[in-house]
């Protein structure tokens, strides 16, 4: 039975190795401290040239590009960062109360100029800010926000470009582009403050003109395909898309998916490409006349005699390019009256052999292609899905990390297809990016004895900025760029035919299949099996001679892998990697694993497990997608999700969970 | 060959109390003896296991295994030398996996785990004939999960695992505690039989005045952080479960005296 020789003494360097690593992780914590804190101190003198304090509430594309328009006009005028003006720029990164720190650390680095990029950046300056100018830009209502009456008339120290977004013209302009459309829709966010405003604005338009107008609720980037498909359900013939700050970011999600159902999209501002239509003004206009407004403020005259101005006319810009890939026309009255128009290119003419065109007229969303694409996004979060399982239930630690990780494995494929890299190399680099900071999170863990909730917050917190770094601004549109889907098309010409939801789920399908796969072979190896008891018995598996930390890294590594990768084919099917599209991750994971863990009968094994968490997260999906077509109130979908989740988990304690077959691990 | 020489460790109470839990212990086990520990709650027979096994580091002194000093070795790399069973039957298992699993990990003990499917047809039949060997008729539970079997089987099967790759050192933790008194009886006579069958060198730490006479070729007996009485060979011969019962009521009285007049702590 037992083998003769003794067992072999492990080499010595073991501890030796650990105590290096622990020393180098120290070191390198000590040393971002430290350039912190340089990096702090540095900024103090600014010698007597000016110093701007620009300041913007979050990394949304608009206001990033309106903030590049004020930096052009400060250029243009010779003033030159640095050299002749220094600016101290800050973003609170949507976190609203940090927009009071800043303001108050501004009057500490002895500022002298505020320019607020935002109402709400605006807001929080105008109530700290009293004695020194501050020039505003990317407000779309100044008078809202109390900052006068009239351009004329308002506060001494305030002055600014507000920035016209005319969602009615807009509607005007769809109304006279596409007559026979009598219904029309948008999407809107219920938690962003203006969305009522504007809809208002449109539907009074609306009924002047004897339409339909109808709006779909998306609480988060990844509902903008289903909502525009609920906007197709309810007989909307095109989108005038009102401007919002989530959509903002799924712009091209939303381009997308109207294209493929042949609605056209006519855009608020010209900042959205993509669309056939666009009326409105662009952010980076705007910015330049904020600009041009504080270089009058840097002459010397006082903000109180500079009236508000708007930063342009609404524009009307026509993109014959995008038009031609929604396989539109558009009148030629319309076109002689826009202000730019944008020709088709062999760029577009290229888009339009990516993405089949598709004859509007004769077409409607038919039942199954809602729920299609309810599939497809479940199979993508199937990796989300085992990445969480193997955290949660095989490691037993209560990791955060994929809210951060999931937008990383985005951010990495999408700067990576964007910079050229093929499609599957750049989803495969995305897992392993994912694999560091899972990593990390293990080795605060278990070197630096972090507790594992606060590793996870920790990490999660670190990688908002890490991804902002990755794609080097808030979001990246992966429109009309390859992708996996590519890939498929290069393979067997005959696919780029298929609508392009099938494309993405025959693809996703066969790479979770693969992933899939290996997972659970990895998993019954000897060196999973022994992972798997790292989690289930940790004294067990140290009385096997297994160091439980190295275990405990390695598992958060695999488990982080598994969520960037989903990121990574996520950020592919919506069209865009966006910073703020980690939110949620976790708990649209954990939902998968309880309904996969609550649909498998008892005795079914590792593998079977495994494949059961892969049709929870589809489950989930079609849940959600449920509640979206039996028009749920929008307010109340994070709410049903969340009841979803507890009836999953509360069935087999109520006793009804038996009869269905149905336990609870 | 076990070396464990002037052994020193103290605990610190969360109030900031220090209780010494080994002092200055010396005990040299030659290859192939087993050895029985006996001693009340907090006398540090329990300790003397854990600083063996890793669970604890040595505050002073060393511990030597075969050849090696292993005095800082961490807990994980001593257990490729050693062989353990825990007085909780769940705690030497896992519960979520097969028995058969379970046996495949204890299999590469101290080996490298690599990405190959670990469990096959030669490795089934190799547990299979272990299993039957423990005489508990577990070799038909191979595939069934750990969680299923009672707190006596597990310990059988832990006991298996202890042994599949032949330890330096078999370390028993009263693992027959926590049973009733039949599979108690059963698990001490599996473990006579593999103990013997191997020649193993085991120490087993248990609170059976009777256990540690009937099994066993050497006794000691602990108090306060002391070996206050070893016996061995014919001195041991014949000594009862009474004898021992006496003979622990005197020791403990003159070690009080000593401790107390040596050390200078309060009785």
């Amino acid at each position: 039975m037992s083998t003769p020789e003794p067992a072999t003494p492990p080499d010595t360097s073991n501890t030796l190795r650990g105590d290096i690593r622990r020393v180098a992780t120290i070191a390198m914590l000590a040393g971002v401290a430290g350039s912190l804190a340089l990096f702090t101190s540095c900024r103090g003198s600014h010698a007597d040239r000016p110093v701007i304090g620009v300041v913007q509430v979050s990394s949304l594309i608009a206001l990033d590009e309106a903030r590049e328009g004020f930096y052009k006009a400060l250029a243009d005028s010779g003033y030159i960062r640095d050299v002749t003006v220094t600016i101290l720029e800050r973003n609170a990164q949507g976190d609203i109360p940090t927009l009071s720190l800043i303001m108050r650390e501004f009057l500490q680095q002895g500022v002298t100029q505020v320019a607020t990029m935002s109402s709400v950046a605006t807001q929080t300056a105008m109530k700290v800010i009293t004695d020194r100018p501050i020039v505003f830009g990317a407000v779309a209502n100044p008078y809202v926000i109390n900052a006068g009456t009239s351009p004329t008339a308002h506060r001494p120290n305030v002055t600014g470009a507000e920035i016209p977004l005319p969602v009615d013209s807009a509607l005007a302009v769809a109304n006279a582009a596409f007559p026979k459309a009598v219904v029309w829709g948008t999407l809107f966010d219920p938690a962003d403050p203006f969305a009522e405003h504007y809809l208002g604005v449109v539907k009074r338009k609306a009924e002047r003109l004897g339409i339909r107008f109808v709006a779909v609720a998306c609480t988060g980037p990844q509902d903008i395909a289903a909502g525009v498909q609920t906007l197709r359900s309810q007989g909307v013939g095109g989108i005038v898309q009102i401007p919002s700050i989530m959509i903002g970011g799924g712009f091209p999600a939303l381009i997308k998916q109207a294209r493929e159902l042949g609605l056209p999209v006519v855009a608020t501002n010209s900042g959205s490409p993509g669309a056939p239509l666009a009326m409105g003004a662009s952010f980076r206009d705007n910015g330049y006349a904020q600009g041009l407004l504080m270089i009058r403020v840097l002459r010397g005259e006082s903000p109180a005699a500079i009236p508000f101005r708007t930063s342009a006319n609404p524009q009307l810009i026509v993109d014959l390019g995008a038009a031609a890939t929604f396989g539109v026309t558009i009148p030629p009255e319309l076109i002689a009256r826009a202000t730019q128009v944008i020709p088709a290119t062999r760029d577009s003419a290229g888009v339009i052999k990516g993405t089949p065109l598709r004859q509007t007229a004769a077409r409607s969303t038919s039942q199954w292609e809602f729920w299609l694409s309810a599939a497809v996004l479940g199979i993508a979060f199937a990796a989300l899905a085992w990445g969480v399982y193997i955290a949660s239930r095989v490691l037993r630690f209560p990791d955060i990390t994929p809210d951060g990780s999931f937008p990383l494995g985005a951010a990495v494929a999408a700067t990576l297809i964007v910079g050229g890299t093929n499609p599957l190399l750049a989803t495969v680099a995305a897992f392993f990016a994912g694999m560091v900071s899972g990593y990390v999170t293990g080795l605060l863990h278990t070197r630096l004895r972090v507790t594992e909730l606060l590793a996870g917050i920790l990490v999660m917190t670190a990688l908002y900025s890490v991804n902002l770094h990755v794609m080097g601004r808030s979001n990246i549109s992966l429109l009309d760029r390859s992708t996996v889907v590519t890939q498929l098309h290069a393979i067997a010409p005959a696919t780029a035919a298929w609508p392009s939801d099938i494309s993405f789920g025959v693809v996703f399908l066969v790479l979770m299949l693969v992933l899939g796969t290996l997972f659970a072979w990895f998993l019954r190896t000897d060196f999973g099996t022994a992972m798997r008891a790292a989690g289930d018995n940790p004294a067990m598996i140290t009385a096997q001679g297994v160091d439980r930390r190295g275990m405990v890294e390695l598992a958060l590594a695999l488990a982080n892998g598994l969520v960037a990768f989903s990121g990574a084919l996520i950020a592919q099917y919506q069209g865009f990697a966006d910073a703020s599209m980690g939110v949620g991750t976790l708990v649209a994971g954990m939902a998968a694993v309880i309904l996969g863990e609550t649909l498998k009968p008892r005795r079914w094994r590792l593998g079977a497990t495994i494949a059961m968490v892969a049709v929870g997260a589809v489950v989930f999906r079609g849940l959600i997608a449920v509640a979206l077509r039996i028009g749920l109130d929008p307010v109340d979908l994070k709410l049903a999700t969340a009841a979803f989740v507890l009836a999953t988990l509360a069935l087999p304690n109520l006793g009804l969970g038996r009869r269905f077959g149905m336990v609870r691990k | 060959m076990i070396e464990l020489s002037a052994v020193e460790k103290t605990f610190e109470q969360p109030g900031g109390e220090r209780v010494p839990a080994l002092r200055g212990v010396d005990l040299s086990i030659p290859a192939g003896q087993f050895l029985t520990v006996i001693g009340s709650n907090g006398s540090g027979k329990s300790t003397i296991l854990n600083v063996i096994a890793g669970t604890y580091l040595l505050d002073a002194g060393t511990i030597g295994i075969a050849d090696s000093d292993v005095t800082r070795w961490p807990e994980h790399k001593r257990a490729a030398l050693l062989g353990r069973v825990f007085q909780d039957p769940f705690k030497g298992t896992c519960p979520s996996m097969t028995v058969a699993e379970n046996l495949r990990m204890a299999e590469l003990r101290g080996k490298r785990r690599g990405l190959r499917l670990g469990l096959d047809r030669a490795s089934l039949e190799r547990y299979r004939a272990g299993l039957a060997s423990l005489g508990m008729r577990l070799e038909g539970r191979l595939q069934a999960s750990m969680g299923t079997l009672s707190g006596g089987q597990r310990q059988a099967v832990t006991l298996l695992m202890a042994t599949i790759c032949r330890p330096m050192l078999l370390l028993l933790d009263e693992h027959t505690a926590a049973l009733d008194p039949r599979a108690a009886e059963q698990i001490m006579l599996v473990t006579d039989h593999l103990v013997r069958t191997h020649a193993l060198t085991t120490l087993m730490v248990t609170h059976s005045m009777e256990q540690a006479v009937r099994f066993g070729d050497r006794t000691i007996m602990m108090h306060r952080g002391m070996i206050v009485a070893d016996l061995t060979g014919d001195e041991r011969r014949g000594v009862t479960e009474a004898d021992l019962l006496v003979r622990f009521a005197e020791l403990r009285y003159t070690t009080e005296m000593r401790v107390t007049k040596d050390l200078r702590i309060a009785p």
